[in-house]
């Protein structure tokens, strides 16, 4: 591919122009600050791959907070067509399969607890296993209760006492997509999600205490439960080993399947099979495993956290409150009808780090939400902010429903790291009142805030932009990380 | 045998050296243990056999690097020392020895080794790779 061309449609929208093998034009969602480390980091390019996939309908598309990933970008978005021979690409949903955000809301007031907010946070660290190579709070798996929880997914969390039915009801797809199947996923990914259920992990994965800083919004807050002044907990997890090594496991297929169905591939690593092959399907349905898995897995950790605050602040549940807001997922692909070109189709909509903003008008959005649309849930760095969105019409209308999913990384690790220790970092975020509890000291510093766009900047395009409607701005007081 | 890491936002990206493939294959394990571990000890008390194979060495490579990975992140084995049975650029056969890692040795979590602008190739010295480990 030669040098791109970008064409500003306005403020916020950036078009790469269809040429050569590109099947549909790119679309990048942006301002011209956010826009320079895209273009840098050869994001944009990127775009303009995902855009010759076989049955790409629409725009491939890049979110304000997109970097450079495998194959898509981070924060990239397509929608194949399967009944056009569309195809399903592993890297258009990432190796961690249905990473992903939950927030939950409490009864709490910042004000009342905050000389107690150490040890809420100390608490955390000590219930909830976080870090590589830690274990879950679930006895090691066996094998039919793996392979349920696969099927079900959050439910089946319910079921074995984490959390309620009510949970379930405003998590995104209830916590389960159908179709999943155990037969498909590798003995090898099976034992790596055996003792891995109810773990956080590492890197950017964290579970944070949050006040409602601002609302933006008071109507939609109101519907959402969100109070000026009140505590939130977000969590942000995966499907750990087991979907790491589905994803390893079908992009060995896929490569095999790019050949056998002769589809010309502009970068290797967008290894793909038309989604009604058999490796699509097959695809798909060990991708629903590992998203279970993964919903299932947060669950686990919320109540974990649940638990863990009533117990530091010797509270019962009901006066915790801890209610769960939304659960989004953000690397996914799924079924989704749009429409395109005046005509309505099921559509394979990819979703690479960003989330899904649909309107109440949807059937997908929870009952409770439909008079103002789904949450969306967009975290910053560990030091500045999170945002609380409402999906809108001009999601659906310009990015098959989608927004970005965070602030998007911007400095490497060893950039983010130099000049840097933990200690400083430390006593610098607790200077401004945020308490971080690490078991990586060199993943901390990596994490750092400087790391990471401007999430303000990030929050401003999606407004500006229409794909999401700002509710409510979190400030961070309390982290743990792995 | 030698890495040393390159610039990568997200992710890490190890660029190795060996003199024949065998050697570049020990290099890149060492570039993934120093991402995933706080040091790598120098113990020998256990053993696995790890066999990778691909239809080019940047797939063996790829592959040796996620068995390696795998035995990481499911046994916390680290291996050490490397005793290759077989060592074609499309096939390796290889007894490791090392040891079984604590949780707290443990640094980054890599989900994976990528085909992320890989590249194997010759050089006059033998063959410089790069990789990149997906975190």
């Amino acid at each position: 591919m030669g040098e791109l061309t970008l064409n500003r449609i306005d403020e916020t929208t950036w078009e790469i122009p269809r040429t050569g093998a590109m099947r549909v034009p790119g679309r990048i969602f942006a301002s011209e600050k956010l826009l320079e480390p895209i273009l840098r980091d050869k994001a944009a390019e990127q775009v303009a791959n995902v855009a010759c996939l076989p049955g790409v309908v629409g725009y491939a598309m890049a979110m304000p907070d997109a970097h450079w990933g495998y194959g898509f970008p981070i924060g990239g978005v397509a929608a194949t067509d399967p009944d056009a021979g569309g195809v399903v690409s592993p890297g258009g949903v990432g190796y961690d399969i249905n990473c992903g955000c939950r927030l939950m809301t409490t009864n709490l007031v910042y004000e009342d607890i905050k000389s107690k907010l150490r040890d809420m946070v100390n608490g955390l660290y000590r219930d909830i296993p976080c870090g590589v190579g830690s274990e879950g709070a679930i006895a090691r798996l066996g094998a039919s209760d793996l392979k349920r929880v696969l099927e079900t997914g959050s439910r089946w969390a319910v079921q074995h006492g984490h959390g309620t039915e009510a949970d379930l009801d405003t998590t995104e797809d209830g916590g389960c997509i159908p179709g999943a199947d155990a037969g498909v996923v590798s003995e090898r990914a099976m034992s790596r999600g055996t003792n891995q259920l109810g773990t956080l992990g590492s890197g950017n994965h964290f579970v944070e205490l949050g006040v409602i800083e601002r609302v933006f919004d008071p109507g939609i807050a109101e519907v959402y439960g969100l109070v000026e002044g009140n505590v939130t907990l977000m969590i942000h997890s995966g499907s750990r080993g087991l979907g790491y090594q589905i994803c390893d496991d079908f992009l060995q297929v896929m490569l095999r399947a790019a050949s056998k169905y002769h589809i010309a591939l502009p970068d290797k690593q967008l290894c793909c099979a038309p989604v009604e092959s058999p490796e699509g399907r097959q695809y798909l349905a060990a991708m629903a495993g590992a998203a279970n898995y993964a919903w299932a897995n947060r669950q686990i950790i919320m109540e974990l956290a649940r638990r863990s605050l009533q117990h530091t602040l010797r509270i019962s549940p009901r006066d915790l409150g801890g209610r769960l807001l939304y659960d989004v997922c953000h690397n996914i692909a799924k079924f989704e009808t749009h429409e395109v070109n005046g005509v309505r189709k099921r559509l394979c909509v990819h979703r690479k780090g960003a989330t899904r903003a649909f309107p109440g008008s949807r059937d997908e959005v929870p009952p409770v939400y439909r008079s103002v649309g789904q949450p969306v849930l967009i975290p910053g760095d560990m030091g500045t902010g999170s945002y609380v969105c409402a999906g809108t019409q001009g999601a659906l209308d310009k990015t098959f429903g989608s927004c970005c999913h965070g602030a998007g990384r911007m400095l490497s690790r060893t950039a983010a790291s130099k000049g840097r220790n933990a200690s400083d970092l430390l006593h610098e975020l607790e200077s401004r009142g945020i308490v971080v509890v690490a078991r990586s000291k060199k993943t901390l510093v990596e994490e750092s805030p400087e790391a990471y766009k401007d999430i303000d900047a990030v929050a401003e395009v999606v407004s500006k932009a229409g794909i999401g409607l700002l509710v409510a701005r979190i400030r961070p007081v309390g982290v743990i990380k792995g | 045998m030698s890495f040393r890491f390159l610039e990568h936002t997200a992710d890490a990206r190890v660029e190795c050296v060996g003199r024949t493939f065998a050697e570049l294959l020990e290099s890149a394990a060492a570039g993934l243990y120093a991402i995933a571990l706080l040091e790598r000890r120098d113990g020998v008390s256990d053993e696995r056999h790890v066999r990778a194979a691909g239809d080019s060495r940047e797939e063996t490579l790829i592959r040796w690097l996620q068995e390696l990975n795998f035995l990481l992140d499911t046994d916390h084995f680290v291996a050490t020392v490397f005793h290759f049975t077989k060592a074609s650029e499309w096939d390796v056969e290889v007894v490791a020895s090392g040891y079984l890692c604590a949780p707290e040795e443990r640094a980054e979590e890599v989900k994976s080794a990528t085909y992320q602008q890989l590249a194997v190739c010759e050089t006059k010295e033998g063959l410089i790779a790069r990789v990149t480990l997906d975190l």
